[in-house]
């Protein structure tokens, strides 16, 4: 089942003379279950991809579809409602509210429409347990640890039970133990939750935890690698990728794989 | 630097506006009432009135000291309140190599250039506000004269003068603050820190300031009965109890702002109703984060919403108490005994007459009884006793006196500034009863008033109103009253302007045998040591026109005053809500990628803002109500209606200043 599809999006920003292309006809799509990599150098038009899947940002043309609805067009509301319920985020920054309880930062997003669902404290118990957080509930986030705070903002993301998951660089803040941790529960996920999960990130050995990766340059869909074997050449082949991308090598298709 | 200020207002485009638009509206108050000291002609006019005017300039010029410093000290807590904000941007540009001395004077340009503005919006706006201004006093002051705007090129460069110094001063202070900026390392907003455990300590202080809050607010309540019964017993004086219930008032209501409060908050955040409810848990721990962080800001805003709301309270209480003072010391008007009418009844043209009402009373010296210990046991003075009937009739023509029935052996005592004697639950009036010892009879107090048949002047004390067969075999000296309601016209105010004049008094002795009924009461026109004394010819003209002009000027200082109070206590909290918006920006974008609605996050702002500008409101009201009450009650119950409507006019005005706010978070 195909959750995210991308087709032609294109995203210009300013206008007249002064005109700056994030994304130029970028198409992709992602099948549920999958746990996709986007990764480009700086000025790709990652965050404008991922702004444009959360609904923040709107595109020039083109279109959006995520888990059967077209993004083009939603109203406020029902921008608001898409996160509310398909989506989750794990932010590079963490993005918790300091003053709520890392209980109630993961049920946060649970409580922003009545009616509350019934099995909220389940839910809640579930989630801290796959994410082994069931001893800091009461806890603050400044009491935390930076990859733990970053496991808070997974729970958090997943407690809706969203149709994906978008991480912006969710490895960015933390130490190398850190984020080795988080990327193994973000793979526990996917594999045991089959969670869907759409990560941006510039680091290759974040990536390589994925199962696919899709490079973009110049805001246009460049290349794509997928795994095939162990973690290792999938690393290796995502660093070729890289050089490739940045030593100006010419588009390959989409059926690279290793 | 042409550019840089050229940048930085544009940056800080809605902040400047408001910091203009507030210093304006006071330099424009400011300008009003100086225009309004210096024209001479206004004031030479009004001289013809009454003498009372004469005295306006100097208490309008002591408002116009008063104002200007407030003005003053507002400006430059603004501007620390301003410039905190840029410290951010000013460290970055001293990183980038920019000297401290070229950022200094672009700051200095920038205050100059903001004050030039605030003047020019301020004059404008000031000379609008001044005819309007000197209509409100003049309608205050019930003087008959016209008024235009008022155009004082005087006051406007006394103006100039004064505020050129003062931003150059704040853009001097400005420059400096540049200078100690950290330069080097970025600059860090004040650690958030963790939202406060709920400690033992902490809630035994959060205890006590309930304690002492309600225990201060029980005494400022009772305050009159219990200063009287702490004056009455060995531990002190009376007005100890006023600054101990002030003092006790302050320290509670600071604690409970630094630990009440937050207690209560961090205890509600646990419950579900909280929890389940994004709104409702965002804005709870907003106010808590608040009280952790502003608690003094906060606390401060109180006490100056405390003593806006008093001072208006206050002057309008005082105005009604001058206005109801007036009906209830001379109820008619020209009200004379015997002696009185005697004197000026060759004088008075029947056809100027309206009205004529008789009052018959009867003197008589009266013993008092309230329970052991309570005020007023025991007290002997005289009484001009009054019949049922005659009371029934004169209540057809005089306003505010309450309707009465009586049973045989009844009586109701009127008493001027009865607040001792008043029902309270501290001080119950149960089975009190007058005794008049001449001629034995003995009545059960019914009730306690403070309005007098035809005004309290014409009395030597306190009245008493007795059943028609009590009054008939009351034995004693007859002291009737004659009240008139006279024509409107030149002839007739020159009437009342030569009767003013005249002093002519009746006196009583005030003989201890007299006062023990062993010896019967004689009236007579000449004074003796102990004598009780009243004026034998009343006039109301005269006495209206005088409380007008004090209090009508009173109650105007007191309306600019609370005007100038509330911008600035309004501008502080909207300054303030704007600056931290800024900073917990970030905040809401999170909650807004969560998948919060636009509703739900401008519900979660119109509780934050509602709940920040309604506590210091809603705190301030009640402790300006307890005090307003306490001046109620020594100026015996004028009535609360125009504090009520001033006060609702400064709530509105406070809640608009809350909306705004509300509405510019909402845009930033």
């Amino acid at each position: 089942m195909r959750v995210v599809d991308v087709a032609h999006l294109t995203k210009i920003y300013g206008h007249r003379l002064n005109r700056v292309t994030a994304l130029n006809d970028l198409s992709f799509h992602i099948d549920a279950g999958e746990f996709v990599g986007i990764m480009g150098p700086s000025g790709a038009g990652k965050s404008t991809l991922l702004n444009t899947i959360a609904t923040i940002d709107t595109p020039t043309s083109g279109e959006v579809i995520v888990a059967g609805q077209s993004l083009s067009q939603f109203s406020e509301s029902e921008s608001a409602r898409y996160r509310r319920e398909q989506l989750g985020f794990i932010f590079q920054e963490f993005n918790l509210i300091p003053d709520l309880t890392v209980a109630d930062n993961i049920t946060l997003p649970l409580t922003f429409v009545p009616p509350v669902p019934d099995d909220l404290d389940a839910r809640l118990a579930r989630f801290a347990h796959l994410l082994g957080l069931e001893s800091m509930l009461t806890r603050y986030p400044e009491q935390l640890s930076l990859g733990q705070r970053q496991r808070v903002a997974a729970a958090r993301a997943m407690i809706s039970n969203p149709a994906l998951i978008l991480a912006d660089e969710p490895t960015g803040s933390l130490d190398s133990m850190a984020a080795t941790e988080l990327l193994q529960y973000l793979t526990k996920l996917n594999l045991e939750e089959d969670v869907t999960i759409m990560m941006v990130t510039h680091d290759a050995f974040t990536a390589s935890f994925c199962n696919r990766i899709i490079f973009i340059r110049d805001g246009s869909y460049f290349a794509e690698v997928t795994r095939r074997g162990p973690r290792q050449q999938f690393f290796d082949s995502i660093i070729d990728m890289e050089a490739t991308i940045n030593g100006g090598g010419k588009r390959r298709g989409p059926s690279d794989t290793l | 630097m042409g550019r840089l200020i050229r940048s930085d207002f544009h940056r800080y485009a809605t902040i400047n506006r408001l910091y203009v638009a507030m210093a304006a509206v006071m330099v424009a108050l400011l300008y009003a009432v100086l225009a309004l000291i210096e024209d001479d002609a206004l004031f030479a006019a009004a001289d013809r009135y009454t003498e009372v005017s004469a005295a306006a300039p100097s208490v309008l010029l002591v408002l116009l000291v008063v104002a200007l410093l407030f003005t003053i000290i507002f400006l430059l807590y603004m501007n620390t309140l301003l410039i905190e904000r840029r410290a951010r941007s000013i460290s970055v540009y001293r990183l980038l190599g920019m000297p401290a001395g070229r950022i200094g004077l672009t700051l200095f340009y920038e205050s100059m250039l903001l004050g030039a503005q605030t003047l020019v919006i301020g004059f404008a706006l000031g000379l609008l506000l001044s005819k309007f201004l000197a209509m409100m006093l003049l309608r205050l002051m019930a003087l008959p004269v016209t008024v235009g705007l008022l155009w004082q090129p005087h006051a406007m460069l006394e103006l100039v003068a004064v505020f050129t110094l003062v931003y150059a001063v704040i853009g001097v202070i400005n420059g400096i603050y540049v200078a100690h900026i950290p330069i080097g390392r970025r600059y860090q907003l004040p650690a958030q820190g963790l939202p406060t455990r709920v400690t033992g300590w902490r809630m035994v202080w959060a205890t006590v300031g309930w304690v002492l809050l309600i225990g201060s607010y029980l005494g400022a309540y009772n305050l009159v009965h219990l200063a009287y019964a702490v004056s009455q017993s060995r531990f002190g004086h009376g007005y100890m109890v006023l600054w101990a219930v002030l003092a006790v008032g302050l320290v509670g209501l600071y604690l409970v702002f630094r630990y009440s409060l937050p207690t209560l908050t961090s205890r509600l955040v646990r419950l579900l109703f909280f929890r389940h409810h994004a709104v409702r848990l965002l804005t709870l721990t907003n106010l808590n984060e608040r009280l952790q962080r502003n608690v003094h800001s906060l606390f401060l805003t109180t006490l100056l919403a405390t003593g806006t709301i008093t001072v208006l309270g206050s002057g309008a209480i005082f105005y009604q108490f001058g206005q109801a003072g007036v009906n209830q010391s001379i109820s008619m008007d020209l009200v004379a005994s015997p002696y009185g009418l005697k004197t000026t009844y060759h004088d008075l043209n029947p056809d100027w007459i309206k009205q004529t009402v008789v009052l018959p009373t009867k003197l008589a010296a009266g013993r008092l009884h309230t329970q052991h210990g309570q005020p007023g046991d025991g007290d002997e003075t005289f009484y001009n006793v009054i019949a049922l009937s005659d009371y029934q009739r004169i209540a057809k023509v005089q306003k505010g006196l309450a309707k009465l029935t009586l049973k045989p052996g009844q009586a109701v005592m009127a008493v001027y500034g009865r607040s001792l004697y008043q029902h309270t639950w501290l001080n119950q009036r149960r089975q009190w009863s007058i005794t008049l010892p001449r001629t034995g009879q003995k009545f059960q107090l019914q009730s306690v008033s403070n309005q007098f048949p035809l005004g309290v002047d014409g009395y030597f004390d306190r009245a008493l109103i007795v059943t028609d067969d009590d009054y008939q075999v009351l034995a004693a000296p007859r002291d009737p009253m004659t009240g008139y309601q006279l024509k409107s016209g030149a002839k007739v105010a020159a009437f009342v302007k030569k009767a003013s004049n005249t002093s002519t008094y009746d006196f009583l002795s005030g003989s201890s045998k007299a006062l023990t009924g062993e010896k019967s009461l004689q009236l007579s026109r000449t004074e003796h040591a102990g004598s009780y004394s009243r004026s034998a010819l009343r006039l109301k003209g005269p006495l209206l026109a005088q409380m007008n002009m004090l209090f009508g000027l009173g109650l105007f200082v007191v309306i600019l005053l609370g005007l100038i109070f509330m911008i600035a206590t309004a501008s502080i909290l909207l300054m303030k809500q704007l600056i931290i918006a800024f900073q917990e920006r970030q905040s809401r974008q999170i909650i807004r990628a969560l998948g919060m609605p636009t509703r739900g996050m401008h519900q979660i702002i119109n509780w934050q803002t509602t709940l920040i500008f309604g506590l210091p409101l809603l705190v301030g009201t009640f402790n300006a109500w307890l005090i307003i009450h306490f001046f109620s009650l020594y100026l015996d119950n004028p009535g609360y209606s125009l504090v009520v409507i001033i006060v609702l006019i400064y709530a509105l005005v406070y809640a608009g200043f809350g909306a705004l706010t509300a509405r510019l978070v909402r845009r930033s």
